[in-house]
């Protein structure tokens, strides 16, 4: 199909380079180069998926002009030379009922458009009905005796009389089954129907022209400028909803065409009124005139374009013409103290009627979108993006999913309100995570002082204690033999041994002393008592001591989770200086799989070294060994 | 005497059965936990139990919640609760009920005194540390009829909080019994305490009061 349209294509380009030699009237040409966009566009509509229908009817509305076209060329050419007289005539003839081919292809464009089926089998009646009765009329036409206006009273005649009624109301059927597809569809179709009644509009404003050029001129001419352009519009706005239906907001183009018929046809009126009266008064020199007034309305009228399209977007449009009066009184509100930006989605959800409407706004660090409540809000394909220079902040969306996506025009006109929404939870989100992490480190050093209590207390105090009752016991045998007592004396001092080593280890356990010598000194001990091998790479020249002791307990904490947890083999850290911070990284070979579980010594971490205004990631894949890295900032 | 010790630490269990023992006291029984402890008193029924305050399985004041139990099963039983570290509320309701004791871990070293605060408890007396009672004569303010007390009364009214007897308080401060009790009288005068020649009854007054000021304020 699509190569017969190419074929045909190039045949109509032969015709047309031919051309300039025939005597042809000037729309000829003009005609074969209008039907060009419909035929390259559908040539391509015709390439996508879901495409086929929609692409070979609209080659076809491009290749009917054109066919015509040739006939008429055919029809003169047959004129000029007397020889042909006869077959110009019965060329003529043959085709006086084609013009009904001309509306043809937009009438079932309109029937299957945008996806190439019917809105239901029923309307296989008008498919099919169309084109015979289109068919009928022109066969009517080219067998019938005569013109049919010669012969009123014939039978064929009567039949083609009765054919255009008919032909009529199919044509308002077409139309019709595009608002019911419109009524029942959602998102992307009507906004795709939505571009086509756009160029639709082409058909009033044609009819205007017309008028314009009766009331100037005298004539009605001009309407062929309108034919033209539709031409080239009823295939521009299919191609758009075609491959881009959010191109543009069409919306908005609807409701500026709307307005600007709307001025144009009140142009007009007064025009005429104005024109009549001069015609009585003045007689018939009135072109002048007509002129003048037109020059006039059309300035008086200027100013009340915007005034009309907001009366065209309150008809046309009362959600969203409700939805920018509220967000503009919020606006108003929130910079008067009176409301908080918060608001913004109540004010939506009454505006836009739809009580389930969300926002979701997008907060730092996350890719999810969240209510102000931290209610997680899903995107759907009709939920409107809030954009601020260039990023999407936020999302607007409708609780039925297939209700309309809310014009663009709000979600710009919430932008600051969202934006500020957003900063307000971007805030609150960090100052809660500050007084969370402020929490957990308080937590974490009762609990640290809470075990160091009971390690003093089980391990050192009572082992002075009990060394306190050996003196005691001595004391009282003093009089036994000198090797019993030097025995107690050498018990006695074994024990004060013990004591000083584990007050040694609680004394580590607070802060190595090793850290006196460095991070590297610090490390290296770490290593030596680990129970697997630790890889140390270390490339850090001195650093201040808060760093230093923080570098140095996340290793020992990544470490001592390696070596209960994931049964490595062998650890590896590594400590690096880069642009200003301290990168600790500790990788080891095991079972992978830690999390940073809340209360866990890694999420102790991660509070730790955000404390010092640096992060700390875990990347533990199951099976694929843990890595902990800390970058911690040096300071200056 | 006889006597259960309940203490998790087996240096410090041992060390201090051994102690006991060079005195002459019998220590009948040791166990290393809460219930192990129990078990032993309703065993042996001793006249006197030694606990520690914290013991497994627990960590927390096993010893205490144990010494509890035995109280309400052996009302004769004496117990001393041992610590590691001072905690006033509680000891003072404890020790209150008379035939009770509760003392730093650390006052073993002094072995007599402790001993004679065994003794004590066991006779149906009691003994407070001198830290919780150092604790319960601070003045908080400056109407308390504490502030009425001389120096030497003060000290008095301190041993007499410890739970020790006038005989006790004499040989402590080097006075006569005599002196003591003049002392004794002027403070429970000053006070507004009933005087009672009673040792025991007049330390449970004594407790009272004190703790009842240090818990109102």
């Amino acid at each position: 199909m699509v190569l017969a349209m190419a074929a045909v294509s190039a045949v109509i380009v032969l015709v047309e380079v031919g051309a300039p030699t025939d005597p042809a009237p000037w729309w000829f040409v003009a005609q074969l180069v209008v039907c060009i966009p419909a035929l390259v566009l559908g040539l391509l509509i015709s390439l996508q998926p879901s495409g086929a229908v929609v692409g070979v009817l609209l080659s076809f509305a491009g290749l009917v002009p054109a066919l015509l076209g040739l006939v008429d060329v055919l029809g003169v050419v047959a004129e000029n030379n007397p020889a042909l007289g006869e077959a110009a005539a019965s060329v003529r003839q043959a085709t006086s009922g084609a013009w009904m081919l001309l509306f043809l292809p937009f009438a079932l464009l309109l029937l299957v458009f945008p996806d190439g089926r019917l809105v239901s089998r029923r309307w296989r009646v008008v498919a099919v009905g169309l084109p015979m009765v289109v068919a009928g009329f022109c066969l009517l036409g080219a067998f019938s005796p005569g013109a049919a206006d010669e012969d009123p009273v014939g039978v064929v005649a009567v039949v083609a009389f009765t054919l255009l009624p008919v032909f009529l109301v199919m044509l308002a059927a077409c139309a019709g089954s595009t608002v019911i597809r419109y009524r029942a569809a959602g998102g992307k179709v009507r906004i795709q129907l939505r571009w086509l009644a756009l160029s639709g509009a082409i058909i009033p404003l044609t009819l205007l022209i017309g008028w314009a050029g009766d009331l100037l001129f005298g004539e009605t001419d001009a309407v062929i400028i309108g034919i033209l352009a539709s031409y080239v519009a009823i295939p521009a706005a299919v191609a758009v909803a075609m491959f881009k239906h959010d191109l543009y907001d069409v919306d908005r183009a609807i409701m500026a065409t709307a307005a600007n018929l709307l001025i144009v046809g009140g142009i007009l009126v007064v025009v005429a009124a104005t024109s009549a009266v001069a015609g009585l008064v003045a007689g018939n020199a009135s072109i002048v005139i007509a002129v003048v007034v037109t020059a006039i309305t059309a300035m008086a009228l200027g100013p009340t374009r915007r005034a009309a399209e907001r009366w065209v977007g309150r008809h046309l449009y009362p959600a969203r013409d409700r939805s920018l009066r509220a967000i503009d009184d919020l606006l108003g509100r929130v910079h008067a103290g009176q409301a908080p930006p918060e608001d913004l989605q109540a004010v939506l959800r009454v505006a836009l009627r739809d009580s389930g409407l969300q926002i979701g706004y997008r907060l730092p660090g996350s890719r999810q979108w969240c209510e102000i409540d931290g209610t997680q809000v899903v995107q759907r394909t009709n939920a409107a993006p809030i954009r601020m220079s260039g990023r999407e902040i936020g999302l607007i969306v409708p609780s039925d999913r297939t209700a309309d996506r809310p014009a663009a025009d709000i979600a710009s006109a919430a932008a600051l309100l969202a934006e500020m929404v957003r900063l307000r939870l971007e805030l609150a989100s960090a100052l809660k995570e500050v007084a969370g992490s402020r929490e957990r480190l308080l937590r974490a050093s009762y609990s640290e002082r809470r075990r160091l209590e009971q390690d003093l207390h089980d391990g050192a105090q009572q082992r002075l204690v009990s060394l306190g009752m050996a003196l005691r016991l001595l004391q009282r045998h003093l009089d036994d033999p000198v090797s019993t007592v030097s025995g107690m004396l050498d018990a006695a001092v074994a024990e004060i041994g013990t004591a000083v080593a584990e007050l040694r280890q609680i004394a580590h356990g607070l802060r190595p002393s090793s850290l006196d010598d460095g991070l590297e000194a610090a490390l290296t001990n770490l290593s030596r008592s680990s129970a697997i091998p630790i890889e140390l790479d270390i490339d850090v020249g001195a650093l201040p001591d808060l760093v230093s002791t923080t570098a140095y307990f996340v290793a020992n904490e990544a470490v001592a989770n390696a070596v209960k947890h994931s049964e490595a083999v062998k650890v590896a850290v590594c400590v690096q200086a880069v642009d200003g911070s301290v990168n600790v990284t500790i990788s080891d070979d095991g079972l992978g799989g830690a999390t940073l579980r809340p209360g866990s010594g890694l999420a102790g971490l991660v509070d730790r070294v955000s404390a010092v205004g640096g992060g700390l990631r875990v990347a533990s894949p199951i099976g694929g060994g843990t890595v902990v890295e800390a970058v911690i900032p040096c300071g200056s | 005497m006889r006597i259960v010790i309940g203490e998790d630490s087996v240096l410090f269990r041992e060390g201090l059965a051994r102690l006991l023992e060079d005195h002459g006291l019998a220590v009948v029984a040791t166990a290393g936990d809460a219930s192990g402890a129990l078990e032993a008193i309703r065993l042996h029924r001793p006249d006197l139990a030694i606990l520690d305050v914290r013991m497994p399985p627990d960590l927390a004041d096993d010893g205490a919640r144990a010494a509890g139990v035995a109280r309400s099963e052996f009302p004769d039983l004496g117990i001393v609760l041992l610590s590691q570290h001072v905690e006033t509320r509680h000891s003072v309701d404890l020790v209150g009920g008379g035939g009770f004791g509760y003392l730093l871990k650390d006052r073993v070293l002094d072995v007599d005194d402790f001993i004679a605060a065994l003794r004590r408890v066991a006779a149906g007396g009691s003994a407070l540390d001198p830290e919780v009672v150092a604790r319960l004569l601070v003045v908080r303010r400056r109407d308390s009829p504490l502030t009425l007390l001389t120096a030497r009364e003060t000290e008095v009214l301190g041993l007499m909080a410890e739970g020790r007897t006038n005989a006790g308080i004499s040989s402590r401060l080097w006075l006569t019994e005599r002196t003591v009790e003049t002392h004794v009288s002027s403070i429970m005068a000053k006070l507004n305490l009933p005087a009672d020649a009673h040792d025991h009854r007049r330390v449970l007054a004594v407790l009272a009061y004190l703790n009842s000021r240090a818990t109102a304020f």
